[in-house]
């Protein structure tokens, strides 16, 4: 079981999950005990009411749904936020890990 | 002025997305759809297979040493009808399950719930006259267009009217069994469901009866010809189209999630179109409908949305910025599988007051090329469901069963993008605007 559960969430986990990779690229150069994985936004509320998740990070396309994820993990307390549009953009996996473990220290 | 006037616009567009988004029934339907485009793909995939393997006039059973090849026809024609066909069903009983879900029910249950509501407001019969001129009521049928996409708004109705009905009858106390303790939880369970289930598929009949009796028509035909029929001559229309890409593009430029918005619209409508000129197609009659799901990914969303395998092109062709040269050799191989996230925000086009004219403008022009192309009969009406992913050119030779003549117009409308979008990319040369500032 990794430490971290890192989700990331777009309208159909395609864009996201090319961002996972450099993520995922990031995590293990810093020697990271982390999972990360991308989910479409339709499986996104089931899986966040089954599965730990440590943080959740939206796709800026998909950022107007932050306040529904709010709502369901409301008491899970686990961090939401929309993913920086220009890291998001040039998929910039050290920025957005960063922003991650920024909202898992909070 | 202009920018808080601006800023306003666009924080209106994202309160919007998110009441758009946070409807109960429009999560619904989107889910629906999600869930049941194997169903299409399904039903899409046997009728390439039939046309290009099992035909004996296009197929390969045209080889004489594989013409066996024909008398397994059969396997095919019988996966898209009851795929093809059989997709109101599929569609009643997921979004009878989906508002059950959103309702806090448990299990599958109402889904079933759903689908005999549907159902019993259609006659289970067909008037059939024959040669003699001899009029034969044959009983114990059901029609296909009371399972086929024809039948999809009333089943949409069924399903949430019927589901909201069995939710508030199963919280009323008043009707519940109450069963010992002693007895399992798994019997009391299905007894709590009883009554519900009596009165929610009683009422639905009974509704049909009487719209029958004080109509002298059934729900479905009411339904169809009022609301399902126009609604598709509106989106089916190139105006109607164009408009619906039209809003998809603004909500995309101001960094949302465009076809989210026009989803609920969009896939009950095209993917109810895809699946009518497959069987159609399948059953060697005229294939109805120029707009369907294909016809919006090969014309007008070629590289992702704002069709910008275009712009892709033009920036390798024309763009001295280092920064869009970067942003584009990196989005080049997801470009070529429709996904372009990284050139909307990484460019950006979003809040880019000089790429979002072409963003917004491209795929209307490219799909009004290949509307024509279609009219005119030089390119083909699609008749089988391709996933968005697929790659240009080839999404429009296998949703066309190999029609080389809507390639041909594929060809032309990225042309046309590329010729769009290539002043603006020179512009943004020049450009002294910093865009990354007009994000902050």
């Amino acid at each position: 079981m990794a430490q971290l559960n890192i989700m990331l969430v777009c309208s159909a986990g395609m864009s996201t999950s090319m961002l996972v990779k450099v993520i995922k690229e990031e995590v293990q150069k810093q020697g990271l005990d982390a999972n990360v994985f991308a989910k479409p936004s339709t499986e996104a509320i089931e899986y966040l009411e089954a599965e730990p998740v440590s943080v959740l990070l939206l796709g800026p396309q998909v950022g107007f749904m932050e306040n529904n994820f709010k709502e369901v993990v409301g008491e899970k307390e686990i961090p939401i936020a929309v993913i920086n549009p220009i890291s998001y953009g040039t998929m910039n996996g050290k920025k957005v890990l960063e922003q991650a473990l920024e909202l898992i220290n909070k | 002025m202009e920018s808080k006037k601006f800023n306003k616009f666009v924080n209106l567009l994202n309160k919007f997305a998110a009441k758009v988004n946070n409807q109960k029934y429009i999560i619904g339907i989107k889910n629906t759809f999600a869930t049941l485009l194997p169903v299409i793909m399904a039903g899409a995939f046997a009728t390439l297979f039939s046309s290009v393997v099992f035909s004996p006039e296009i197929g390969l059973a045209q080889i004489s040493s594989l013409s066996f090849l024909a008398e397994l026809k059969p396997i095919a024609d019988v996966i898209n009808y009851f795929t093809m066909n059989f997709l109101t069903i599929y569609v009643v009983f997921v979004l009878g399950h989906e508002i059950g879900k959103l309702n806090k029910l448990k299990g599958v249950f109402p889904g079933v719930v759903s689908v005999i509501s549907y159902l019993v407001l259609n006659p289970s019969f067909i008037n059939f006259v024959t040669e003699d001129g001899v009029n034969l009521e044959i009983k114990n049928v059901l029609s296909r267009q009371y399972t086929n996409p024809e039948g999809l708004f009333l089943g949409m109705f069924m399903a949430v009217l019927s589901i909201e009905l069995y939710t508030w009858l199963g919280n009323q106390d008043r009707l519940k069994i109450k069963m010992p303790d002693s007895v399992p939880e798994a019997v009391s369970n299905s007894f709590s469901s009883l009554i519900p289930t009596i009165f929610t598929v009683t009422i639905s009949a009974t509704f049909g009866f009487a719209i029958h009796f004080i109509t002298g028509m059934y729900a479905s035909e009411i339904i169809y010809s009022l609301v399902q029929k126009p609604l598709e001559g509106l989106i089916q229309g190139l105006p109607g189209i164009l408009l619906l890409m039209f809003v998809a593009q603004v909500f995309w430029v101001v960094g949302i999630h465009g076809m989210q918005m026009v989803k609920p619209i969009r896939e009950p409508l095209l993917l109810a179109a895809i699946a009518a000129n497959t069987a159609a197609f399948q059953a060697g009659e005229a294939v109805p409908n120029i707009v369907t799901m294909p016809y919006w990914d090969i014309f007008m969303t070629f590289g992702g949305s704002g069709a910008t395998l275009g712009l892709l092109i033009s920036i390798f062709l024309v763009s001295k910025r280092p920064d869009y040269r970067k942003i584009a050799k990196m989005s080049f191989i997801p470009g070529l599988f429709n996904i372009n996230e990284p050139l909307i925000y990484g460019l950006p086009i979003m809040l880019n007051p000089i790429l979002a004219i072409p963003f917004i403008v491209t795929p209307l022009i490219t799909g009004t090329i290949g509307y024509f192309a279609i009219s005119l009969g030089f390119a083909a009406r699609s008749v089988v469901m391709v996933p968005w992913t697929v790659p240009a050119i080839i999404n429009g030779y296998l949703s066309t069963a190999g029609d080389l003549g809507t390639v041909f117009t594929q060809i032309i409308c990225i042309i046309v993008s590329i010729l769009i979008y290539l002043p603006f990319v020179k512009a943004a040369n020049s450009s002294m605007i910093d865009e990354t500032q007009a994000l902050n």
